[in-house]
């Protein structure tokens, strides 16, 4: 009877672990095959080198993927250093008590927030108080802000699962903590680090909402040459054809979605060989 | 050698960021546009035509909304609006307030189309009286027999741009008598399409929006007649729209320029001169009804005289 009974339960759930994961590769795989259908006939070199258009067969999305690009730059140089940063101060030095509880638990509510409303605040602080307007940098600082608490997360996961007897036997052969830090501990994390900041940037890639508050341009003949110039960016041109009444443009914005997943998978895959290719220095 | 790899490619990274800072203004000004999202496709138009004459030219168009297009010109932001209503009153004070100095111009004509579902086979026109009855604010209207007695006992579902459009402002003005003014309980979306599918969908659908919409989705959908000020039934197309007959549903569409913009920057002046020019066919193209002849004359001799003094 309770022999029975436990084989049910085994049965059971895994049943229905399988049932989970074939709704969730399904839907994945429809959604693909949809796309990639409707996606294909657009796609071509002249699709890439081309500024948008109202016909359909010359249009195409210079500006927009130049925009994501500096984009993905600025949000790069900024968010990464701080996030790491400040990943380290609250792992190393920042005392173990309430305040620094509450400081990881607000963190941890950031990283959660809609991105709209990062959006908001890059329009509130770096579009009106600093003046930088509707440019490139406003939109890679918004960016930036919104993976932030993304990459201090991961980082400080990074750092916690780096072994204990590193850093121990960096002090014991004398080592200052600036140094166990530097040269042991943030060596030991980076693959996981790095890892954390290309899944998060690949995430800003795809952001709209916040872009679209800060008031990037839909229609740009022109590809951004410096941090003031306005800029548009590959979701809101895809945005704007899925919005349009002609067919042949919904064709298009399946065609940007195919090119918008493919750099997607580019940085998933750099991340995946980076954690392949530095784990080998790691300690085990 | 790997490592004199890794620091070339850093030194190549910081030299782009100093590139990307230094690079001084070696282009033509950029003529900035904002605004309405049912003009931004002629705009776009003109823009690409104009940038392929104008090698050197940089046009810019962003979507918010006619309203925060309006906003932008308040704030001096914008050399161009794109709207798809005329300018409210009470951004025509704060333009005056902060000494800001405007000209509108039609550039062409819409047609707002009540669509319903190709099932629907009772109702092949309608009156204005009636589009009233079913979405006036707070209307309790849900069924066609609500509408007329003579309609069948279906279940009506509404489905309406959202509050940002512009459509949806002249479609609760002309309907209402108020901008903005109209029933909650209706299928909102920002997206047209969305609209469309909706009625095509659902049997007892009634939907509004631009012309454009519905000429690409005739084998979806089945746009009514209006009744009009002089008690004709009239189907929405260009001939009707462009000889006033689909009242009160067609509308014209504008751009307002920045008169010191415009007066400062010969660019500003060529692409609104290269506008008009082209506005005809470019409109047309993309879904819209051009100008009469004489109205652009209008708007030629606007611009003239505004050049002169």
């Amino acid at each position: 009877m309770a022999y029975w009974k436990r084989k049910l339960k085994e049965r059971l759930l895994k049943i229905g672990s399988m049932i989970a994961t074939i709704i969730s590769l399904l839907s994945l795989l429809i959604l693909l095959i949809q796309i990639l259908c409707s996606g294909t006939s657009y796609l071509s070199w002249q699709f890439l080198t081309s500024y948008p258009s109202r016909i359909a067969e010359q249009a195409g999305i210079k500006s927009a993927l130049a925009g994501s690009f500096y984009l993905l730059l600025i949000t790069f140089i900024v968010a990464v250093p701080l996030g790491i940063a400040t990943a380290i101060f609250l792992e190393e030095y920042a005392p173990k008590h309430r305040i620094t509880n509450i400081i990881n638990i607000n963190i941890l509510n950031l990283a959660g927030m809609p991105s709209i409303v990062y959006g908001l605040l890059g329009l509130a602080i770096f579009a009106i108080f600093f003046g930088f307007d509707s440019s490139i940098l406003t939109g890679g600082l918004t960016l930036a802000l919104l993976i932030l608490p993304i990459i201090v997360i991961t980082s400080q996961e990074a750092i916690r699962a780096v072994p204990d007897s590193i850093k121990q036997a960096g002090y014991a052969l004398g080592a200052r903590r600036w140094q166990v830090v530097l040269g042991q501990i943030l060596p030991a994390a980076l693959p996981s680090i790095m890892t954390g900041v290309i899944l998060s940037i690949s995430r800003s890639i795809g952001e709209t909402a916040p872009l679209i508050i800060i008031g990037a341009l839909t229609y740009a003949g022109f590809v951004p040459m410096k941090l003031t110039d306005s800029f548009t960016a590959l979701p809101i041109q895809i945005y704007n054809w899925a919005g349009r009444p002609q067919p042949s443009f919904h064709n298009l914005a399946a065609s940007g979605i195919v090119v918008l997943l493919a750099c997607l998978f580019v940085l998933n895959f750099v991340a995946v060989y980076i954690r392949r290719r530095f784990q080998k220095y790691m300690v085990k | 050698m790997r490592k004199n790899r890794g620091r070339e490619m850093k030194f190549n990274l910081l030299l782009l960021c100093f590139a990307m800072l230094a690079s001084t203004n070696i282009y033509a000004k950029t003529i900035i546009i904002k605004g309405s999202s049912t003009v931004y496709p002629i705009s776009e138009a003109v823009a690409e035509e104009y940038g392929k004459i104008h090698r050197q030219a940089r046009v810019s168009i962003s979507v918010g909304g006619t309203g925060s297009g309006f906003n932008a010109l308040i704030h001096n932001k914008t050399d161009i609006v794109n709207a798809s209503r005329a300018i409210e009153t009470s951004e025509i004070k704060a333009t005056k307030q902060n000494g800001v100095e405007y000209v509108g111009f039609a550039i062409a004509y819409d047609a707002i189309v009540i669509a319903v579902n190709k099932k629907n086979t009772w109702i092949s026109q309608i009156t204005v009286d009636q589009l009233h009855k079913i979405w006036a604010s707070g209307s309790k209207v849900l069924n066609w027999k609500q509408v007329d007695s003579s309609l069948p006992d279906s279940k009506l579902s509404l489905y309406s741009p959202g509050t940002a459009s512009g459509t949806f402002d002249y479609f609760t003005h002309a309907v209402n008598g108020q901008s903005g003014l109209i029933r909650t309980d209706s299928t909102r979306n920002e997206d047209a399409n969305v609209l469309v599918r909706g009625v095509e969908g659902n049997t007892g659908a009634m939907g509004y929006f631009g012309y454009a919409y519905y000429v690409n989705n005739t084998n979806k959908l089945r746009a009514l007649a209006v009744v009009n000020n002089q008690g004709k039934a009239v189907f929405p197309s260009q001939k009707n729209a462009l000889n006033g007959t689909y009242n009160p549903l067609t509308r014209p569409l504008f751009i307002y320029v920045n008169v010191k913009k415009l007066r400062e920057s010969k660019e500003v002046q060529n692409f609104v001169k290269f506008y008009f020019a082209k506005a005809k066919d470019l409109a047309q193209e993309v879904g819209y009804f051009p100008l009469t002849p004489k109205e652009k004359e209008k708007n030629i001799a606007t611009l003239r005289n505004i050049l002169k003094n």
